[in-house]
């Protein structure tokens, strides 16, 4: 099944995962151990992170964990008589969720279905484990009241719960839940580990992969194992019968139109590229994409830094795209 | 006396006095409005100028004298009545030649302000009618021997009568009037001097009253040449002037006989005496005042030039002429209804279309919209009176209620039965759009019922009466009048029924160059220095606001002779508040504009900044290094973590900061050239975008199987997975139309591409394009989100019997699908059904046999057959032949004749 050779090889024990090796040492003695802690799981996009998550439940409950369904729960708050749908993937022993799917309800789901959860006790008596566990995703982007909401539950209901968050940066998780959790930190792989596991890909795919394809793709992943695999994955694909090549690679589309502005920038002096800019810029926005990668100059970086900065302390993106872009244009006209 | 009664008996006389009195709350009659209808901002400001002139002169004007009166009330009486009587006394010294100095010793002052606190009190005395104060204060207008001796008197009574309420009432002038010894009044007016001829005293007379009067209007129409005089109007606009006596006349000839030898004289002796001494004085007087140029300067201070220069007649109107005639134009249409005449064209015509039984126009009320200043007053007025009508104004000072409705305007329907012979009514309804109060209660509800019921019962008594002509009329109570309303802003909630049933003229701005050509002669008038450049400045400024031209003007005029643009600018003429379009805010913020800047008016909407933001890429400005940009972009930050705070927190003390950005646009990006400014729309439109393609996403990511949907969040999804499976799905350049021509690698991308769509819920759906084209569209229609440009679709290239391909194979593994999770519960008697459902398949093929390209048919049944079993087995035998159109596997053609024909040469 193509586009699925991320979830079709993904490795279900922790015996399988293929770096970070005394990482996954630790997790296993960790789960075998009796008393398991609530685990706050980060690291950059692609690294692993959930499949080390799901190993350790797997690890924790045995086979049980692969039966999965989907939930869909209804919620409403008493403040307006909007209804928030909500979608929550489990098994009988655990519940994965991502409140930050709700926006600012989080709050509400944190506090009725975790509490909902937490003061019913495992139901499986042959379970391993007399908890259950909870996997919260993307807990940096929760609002503040949800995270709030989250630390007593966490103490209180320790019998009965474990909750795993998974963030990318364990700096938007407030302190107090940082302490409750022991901080487990998933680092990029690194570009030879990537090719690795490319090749081991290929061999279980069956088709011959060259080792300049495997580090161009390795390379322009940027660390990302999950964009890695698709990458090889369209690009077998895509190159049907023939052996893949390199060049056929095929890049993002909005990472070549951000290529795109950023030569714009970089070169245009008439100034009403920069309307087209912006609209450009809006649409990327919208569509999730935000970064620009300009790695040329230190004041670049630092004014992309700053702009970023900003950007998260406001709301319109678009003025701080184009203060960008306008800052770039003039560090590169001096 | 008799003429005097008779004079003011039907109330036609509209007197200056009326005003000060009608206010006291005892209301006026119907007949007679008050002659002022000053704002009371331009009340202020003229109170204003009064204090701050010193020159003010001897102001016969009681409205004046009202504003005063205010002022003395909040203080204390004793000292303003002290001081009134040294003012009389100065006064009296003053035009009295041989008064010794020693009184007073304030012989050369020439009069300030305080002769018209003088006026003030009288016109309190006169609505306090008690004779002995009265008579008491005229004794020390004729005695001033006795001055010292009444100042103490005069003033416990002055307290008394000015705590007292007065209410003096218009429609009883004469009757204080008659209780009055004439002789109180006489020293002041000279109308009161007829009734004169009555009294005993012996007081003496003028020559020009004491004659056999002549008709009223005859004495008082002319102005006066000299001397102070009253000025009053009627309601036909007729200006009557009662002069007053100048108190060198009166008192001069009484005083001297006082002091000496009154008793010794017979009473010709003393007349003729009087007579001489008169003739002398006047001179005297005459000359006195054409050195001082007092006449000028009373004239001027006494009025505001609002109501001064306010048009009179038709003639007189500025602005649009075409709006004024259709205005006249609607007014007559009543004049059938009200006076009776028949309008020209139906005695040509006949009667036919109008179906009013009293041809009133179709919409019976007319509203004048315009801002303030435009003279929509003024206008209404002058048409009313124009088209000789007695305008009855109701506006915001009134109490408007549902009782006025009923009170005044349903009164004045009936009175226009009963007095035939009166002029009739309009109503002018002004400020309306000030009108509050809502539900049931509402001034315009009823108001709309009111002329609307009309028209309900009328067309309902047209029902019953078959075709009832205009002889008999409805019994129920009709409008018969016309109704004006005015207002600012039409499109007012209040206003909303209304407009539906109004006839609506918008009042427009007056051109520039003659409103201007009307202050300058107004200024020349006024003696007041100005060109023509400051004054079109001046009617810029306050943009075409008729009214506060004229207020600054004569606000000018207090303090120079001249007006220069600095005063104008002084006095902060123009900055009225005034809702003024988004685009005129952004226009401003981008012009470099000579006039002045007024960036009060600037509110803190997030539409205004987007304008901006979007907008100041446009205007040209010279920024080499990009550094105004750069600055403009940290404001721009600025205000926008400024909005952030303020939306999350509710921080709202910073909204006050909020339009700061603004200014720094103003100041980098302004330019002379007027900006072609557009409405920010990038903002509202991605929004939109963002939202519908936030669905189309969610609408994906909810039907993943659960083994992926734990994997992928939305950002993964969009940023890393989209891109590629658009690539994968839509990349292969399969060119076969055919599926039956199809490579087995070929085949298996296609199953490849299936098996993906199905997972994530995609498929083709056919649709025709503009161009009546069969369209395979994907749906949901992800390929939106990975269009950044204009540019045309990069995945709609892709050949369209592909998709029809690869769109029938989805419906094939759905139907698998399903078959594989229904397989356990079929009904064993279905088994039969592949047969058919085979034989189905072959006879199609038979019938039409699927052709090449060249239009050869094709040799490869079997196999089509054999995948239809395939098919068959992998369905594990379920009903699922389902005719698509242009799905099937035939090439569908539409063939000629004469392509059969060829056929045959083959």
């Amino acid at each position: 099944m193509v586009l699925q050779w991320v979830d079709k090889h993904r490795p279900t024990s922790l015996n399988e995962l293929n770096f970070h090796n005394d990482l996954s040492q630790r997790l296993k003695t960790l789960a075998s151990d009796g008393d398991f802690p609530h685990l706050l799981v980060y690291g950059p996009s692609g690294s692993g992170k959930k499949t080390r998550i799901n190993c350790v439940i797997k690890e924790l409950f045995g086979e049980g964990v692969e039966k999965i369904k989907v939930d869909e729960r209804i919620f409403q708050t008493s403040l307006s008589t909007r209804k928030q749908e909500f979608h929550t993937v489990s098994s009988i022993y655990h519940l994965e969720m991502t409140p930050s799917e709700v926006g600012n309800f989080d709050r509400v789901v944190i506090q009725d279905l975790l509490k909902e959860i937490a003061q019913t006790p495992q139901l499986d008596f042959n379970a391993k484990h007399q908890f259950k566990v909870v996997v919260i995703n993307e807990a940096d982007s929760m609002s503040h009241d949800a995270q709030a909401a989250l630390r007593r539950t966490m103490e209180k209901y320790m019998a009965n719960l474990r909750i795993i968050l998974c963030c990318n940066s364990s700096s938007k998780i407030i302190s107090p839940i940082r302490s409750r959790c022991l901080l487990v930190r998933v680092g990029s792989p690194s570009t030879d580990e990537v090719k690795k596991i490319l090749h081991i890909f290929s061999k279980k795919e069956n088709f011959p992969l060259s080792s300049i394809v495997a580090q161009k793709i390795a390379e322009e992943s940027d660390g990302n194992l999950r964009k890695a695999i698709l990458m090889l994955e369209s690009l077998k694909f895509t190159s049907g019968t023939d052996f893949p090549k390199a060049d056929a690679i095929i890049k993002l589309d909005w990472e070549t139109l951000a290529f795109e502005l950023v030569k714009y920038i970089e070169h245009e002096n008439v100034k009403c590229q920069i309307i087209l800019e912006a609209a450009n810029y809006v649409k990327i926005i919208y569509q999730y994409m935000v970064l620009i990668f300009i790695h040329e100059k230190h004041a670049l970086i630092i004014g992309y830094l700053f702009q970023e900065h900003q950007l998260h302390l406001g709301q319109k993106a678009i003025f701080y795209l184009e203060a960008f872009a306008i800052k770039t244009m003039h560090i590169y006209k001096w | 006396m008799e003429d005097y009664e008779l004079s003011f008996s039907d109330n036609e006389l509209i007197m200056s006095f009326d005003h000060s009195t009608s206010n006291a709350g005892e209301g006026s009659s119907s007949g007679v409005t008050a002659s002022h209808d000053l704002s009371s901002s331009s009340i202020m400001q003229q109170r204003k100028n009064m204090f701050e002139d010193n020159d003010i002169s001897e102001a016969d004007r009681f409205v004046i004298a009202e504003l005063l009166l205010e002022e003395e009330e909040r203080n204390s009486y004793g000292f303003e009545t002290g001081e009134e009587i040294l003012a009389r006394k100065r006064r009296s010294e003053f035009s009295s030649s041989d008064y010794t100095s020693a009184q007073t010793g304030t012989k050369d002052k020439p009069p300030t302000k305080k002769p018209t606190h003088d006026y003030s009190h009288r016109a309190k005395r006169l609505a306090t009618t008690t004779k002995i104060i009265s008579s008491s204060s005229s004794s020390i207008l004729r005695n001033p021997i006795e001055t010292s001796v009444s100042t103490e008197k005069q003033t416990t009574f002055n307290t008394s009568n000015e705590t007292s309420n007065y209410n003096y009432n218009p429609s009883t002038t004469r009757h204080p009037l008659d209780s009055f010894d004439i002789s109180d009044f006489s020293s002041d007016f000279d109308f009161n001097v007829p009734a004169a001829r009555n009294s005993t005293d012996s007081y003496p007379k003028l020559p020009s009253v004491t004659k056999k009067s002549p008709p009223l209007t005859s004495i008082f129409t002319e102005r006066p040449k000299t001397g102070e005089f009253l000025k009053a109007t009627t309601s036909k606009g007729l200006f009557l002037y009662f002069p007053k006596k100048s108190q060198s006349a009166t008192e001069l000839p009484l005083r001297s006989y006082n002091k000496k030898c009154l008793r010794d004289l017979s009473i010709s002796r003393l007349i003729s005496k009087i007579e001489k001494d008169k003739v002398a004085n006047s001179e005297l007087s005459q000359a006195n005042l054409t050195n001082s140029k007092f006449p000028a300067k009373v004239e001027a201070e006494t009025k505001l030039w609002v109501d001064k220069y306010r048009p009179k007649r038709y003639i007189d109107l500025l602005g649009d002429e075409k709006a004024n005639r259709e205005i006249i134009r609607w007014i007559k249409q009543w004049d059938y209804c009200v006076f009776g005449k028949k309008p020209k064209e139906n005695e040509v015509v006949g009667e036919e279309k109008n179906q009013d039984p009293w041809h009133r126009p179709e919409k019976k009320v007319l509203m004048l919209t315009g801002p303030p200043g435009y003279g929509k007053t003024t206008l209404s007025h002058v048409i009313a009176c124009h088209c000789g009508y007695n305008a009855i104004e109701v506006n915001a000072s009134d109490d408007r209620t549902v009782n006025v409705v009923n009170n005044q305007i349903k009164a004045s329907l009936e009175n226009k039965s009963i007095a035939p012979n009166h002029k009739p009514t309009l109503i002018i309804i002004d400020e309306i759009d000030g009108v509050s109060g809502s539900g049931e209660q509402n001034f315009i509800k009823v108001l709309v019922d009111l002329i609307q019921g009309e028209e309900k019962a009328h067309t309902l008594a047209k029902k019953k009466s078959g075709i009832a002509g205009s002889a008999k009329k409805p019994v129920n109570k009709s409008i018969l009048f016309p109704i004006i309303c005015i207002c600012n802003d039409q499109y007012a909630s209040a206003l909303r029924p209304l407009r539906l049933i109004a006839q609506i003229f918008q009042i427009r701005k007056c051109p520039t160059q003659i409103l201007t050509n009307r202050l300058k002669d107004i200024c020349d008038r006024e003696k007041l220095s100005a060109d023509m450049r400051t004054l079109s400045n001046l009617v810029e400024t306050s943009d075409g606001d008729i009214r506060s031209c004229l207020n600054t003007l004569q606000y000018i005029k207090q303090k120079s002779d001249v007006v220069t643009i600095d005063l104008i600018a002084e006095s902060g003429v123009g900055i009225k508040d005034t809702q003024r379009s988004i685009f005129t805010v952004w226009e401003e913020i981008f012009t470099l504009s000579t006039a002045k800047k007024r960036k009060d008016g600037l509110t803190s909407m997030l539409s205004e900044t987007m304008g901006c933001f979007e907008n100041y890429l446009k205007m040209k400005f010279h920024d080499t290094a990009c550094i105004k940009l750069m600055e403009a972009s940290q404001w721009m930050i600025f205000y926008d973590q400024l909005n952030t705070k303020i939306n999350t927190r509710q921080e709202f003390s910073f909204l006050s900061y909020l339009p700061y950005p603004l200014i720094s646009f103003h100041r980098f990006f302004a330019g002379s050239v007027k900006p072609r400014l557009e409405y920010s729309k990038i903002d509202y439109e991605t929004s939109l975008e963002f939202k519908r393609n936030e669905g189309i996403v969610l609408s994906v990511l909810s039907h993943l199987p659960a083994n992926l949907k734990r994997d992928l969040n939305k950002n993964t999804f969009v940023t890393l997975v989209l891109p590629y499976l658009m690539r994968i799905i839509s990349s292969p350049d399969i060119k076969t139309t055919n599926q039956l021509l199809l490579k087995p690698h070929e085949k298996q991308i296609i199953a490849n591409i299936v098996n993906i769509m199905v997972t994530f819920d995609l498929q083709y759906v056919k649709e025709r394009n503009e161009d009546g084209q069969l369209v395979f569209r994907l749906e949901p229609p992800l390929d939106r989100l990975l269009q950044f440009s204009n540019k045309s679709n990069k995945f709609g290239s892709q050949q369209q019997s592909f998709r029809q391909i690869v769109s029938h194979e989805i419906e094939l593994a759905k139907i698998r699908k399903n078959a594989v999770n229904t397989t356990k519960t079929f009904d064993p008697k279905l088994k039969a059904k592949p047969e058919e459902y085979n034989m189905i398949e072959q006879s199609s093929i038979e019938i039409k046999p699927p052709v090449d390209f060249f239009g050869r048919p094709i040799t490869t049944a079997s196999k089509t057959s054999k995948e239809g079993k395939k098919d068959e087995d992998d369905a594990t035998s379920t009903i699922w032949f389902r005719y698509n159109e242009s799905s099937s596997t035939a090439v569908r053609t539409y063939p000629r004749v004469s392509e059969f024909l060829a056929a045959d040469l083959y």
